[in-house]
């Protein structure tokens, strides 16, 4: 009888081992592996994350839109219109995101305006400079475009055109004060630490040649009027 | 009588051991394979680069990124399209992985794009009447030319593990051989010191229903996950090609799996058979 209860739970044992070890050495080999791979498993995981994203890539888009033009009563009186805007009531653009429009009228330049000035941004329209600010931050706006595509009319400025700059957040106008030609690297071209709002449009010199050259076309423009960006609700 | 169970119990406890060992040697055979075919095997790349038009694609990404370089120096669109073609795109890749697999170094040769380049330049320049700023910008932009053209056709991380990539190439092949000859000792250890010939196909049966398992894993999880098109390349004809491959690897792997599964299940059935036999006998 006691053989035939060992015999059972042989028997048992046998038919669970089939399924269960199986999946012990699974573990295991699992196990063997973090343990072997354990001292180069952090710095391999982090060089990973940096490789992959959260989502899959879109290649269907080049740049993200995130202009929504502000619709301006024209009846209004200049004075109503809002002389600022709450910081937090604003998308800030990421880089190459297009957040606006560009317009001088006098040079025949009616351009998309990016945030960056990367290959996409120059490619697709005129990019602002993200080492500087975007307009209503009072402080010095560098835009860059090519000077065969979209910014070739800039040839064309002169004292006193207008620039029409549109957000979603505003629309800026700025008047043209300056043109010159200066070299790349020329230190003196623009004001980084200015603090008043100012506009500095600049491309590649000269206009309509073959050739990278080292020179820079400096179009220069102060502020004439659109709301200034309220920063204390991020300093409080 | 205590004695002898407890023999039996530790020769049952080192042919489980000897069996873990067996299925974690199952396992590196199965992935060193699958590398040997895939990763280490230059043709595994340009058969998934032909297969998701990656030639077609680099060569738009080409073309607009010269098409940039125009933009900042005064050429046209229209002056790229004929400066890049596919054959010379597929030549110049098959040259860069032989060169990689032969352990020569990553060195592209732009000298035909760059006559090419050259002598579109001249003709549109003549053709256009074009002024040119000066000699030197002119040289400088060419060999901006040359330099995306180059980049372009390089594949990331390449050069930076080269080092590593061809030691491992080198050591696969020893790997897959000890391997098998690993399995070949340990099987027959099981079928000369088992009293019982089932047992030794039960062991074995173990080592190979572990090793279906460990192997499936990581394919299953990565293509359930579709975690290789989330990877973040910028460039299109990469990241399809990247995603191409990791998909051959991952279902290579799934194969071997199920040959694994597919030799567990006849081995169990054998050990069945065999164990009723014993049983009746």
């Amino acid at each position: 009888m006691s053989g035939n209860r060992n015999r059972r739970k042989h028997k048992n044992f046998n038919g669970k081992s089939f399924i269960i070890l199986p999946i012990i050495f699974l573990v295991g080999t699992y196990l063997v592996l973090y343990v072997a791979l354990a001292p180069s498993l952090g710095s391999v995981a982090s060089a990973a994350g940096l490789f992959f994203s959260d989502t899959e890539k879109d290649y269907s888009t080049e740049y993200k839109n995130i202009f929504v033009p502000v619709v301006e009563d024209e009846s209004e009186d200049k004075e109503e219109k809002p002389q600022e805007v709450n910081i937090d009531d604003i998308t800030y653009p990421e880089y190459s995101n297009l957040f606006g429009e560009l317009i001088i009228e006098n040079c025949g330049i009616d351009t998309n305006l990016f945030f960056g000035d990367g290959d996409i941004s120059l490619r697709n329209g005129v990019g602002i400079y993200a080492g500087s600010f975007i307009p209503g931050y009072g402080k010095t706006i560098l835009v860059a475009g090519h000077n065969n595509t979209y910014f070739n009319g800039l040839k064309n400025a002169s004292e006193g055109d207008i620039v029409n700059i549109r957000t979603s957040y505003g629309n800026y106008v700025y008047e043209i004060t300056e043109c010159k030609v200066l070299k790349a690297n020329d230190k003196s071209a623009v004001n980084m630490g200015a603090e008043e709002e100012n506009l500095v449009m600049y491309t590649c010199y000269p206009f309509d040649e073959l050739g990278l050259t080292a020179y820079r076309y400096f179009v220069y423009a102060k502020y004439v009027s659109g709301p200034s960006i309220d920063k204390n609700s991020l300093e409080g | 009588m205590a004695n002898k169970s407890g023999g039996k119990r530790i020769k049952g406890i080192i042919y489980c051991v000897l069996s873990f060992i067996l299925s974690l040697i199952f396992f590196t055979l199965s992935y060193s394979i699958v590398l040997e075919v895939t990763l280490f095997n230059k043709s595994f790349y340009l058969e998934n680069m032909n297969a998701v038009s990656y030639f077609a694609d680099k060569k738009n990404e080409i073309v607009r990124s010269l098409t940039d370089l125009g933009y900042a120096s005064g050429l046209d669109e229209e002056f790229f399209k004929g400066v890049v073609d596919e054959v010379s795109l597929n030549e110049l890749t098959q040259q860069y992985l032989d060169n990689y697999f032969d352990g020569k170094g990553t060195e592209i040769d732009t000298t035909d794009f760059q006559q090419t380049f050259t002598k579109a330049l001249d003709k549109y320049i003549a053709d256009n009447n074009i002024t040119v700023s000066d000699a030197s910008s002119r040289n400088y932009m060419t060999k901006r030319a040359m330099s995306i053209y180059r980049n372009s056709l390089e594949i990331p991380l390449f050069s930076a593990i080269s080092a590593y990539f061809l030691k491992i190439k080198f050591a696969l092949p020893f790997v897959i051989g000890g391997c098998i000859i690993l399995i070949a000792l340990i099987i027959i250890l099981f079928v000369k010191t088992t009293e019982w010939k089932h047992r030794a196909l039960k062991y074995t049966y173990y080592a190979t229903a572990g090793s279906f398992l460990s192997v499936m894993v990581v394919p299953a999880y990565v293509l359930l996950s579709k975690g290789a098109a989330k990877i973040n390349l910028t460039s299109r004809a990469l990241y399809h090609t990247f995603v191409q491959c990791s998909n051959s690897i991952m279902i290579a792997l799934l194969i071997c799996a199920l040959l694994l599964g597919v030799i567990s299940l006849a081995l169990a059935v054998q050990h069945h058979n065999m164990k009723k036999k014993v049983s009746e006998s």
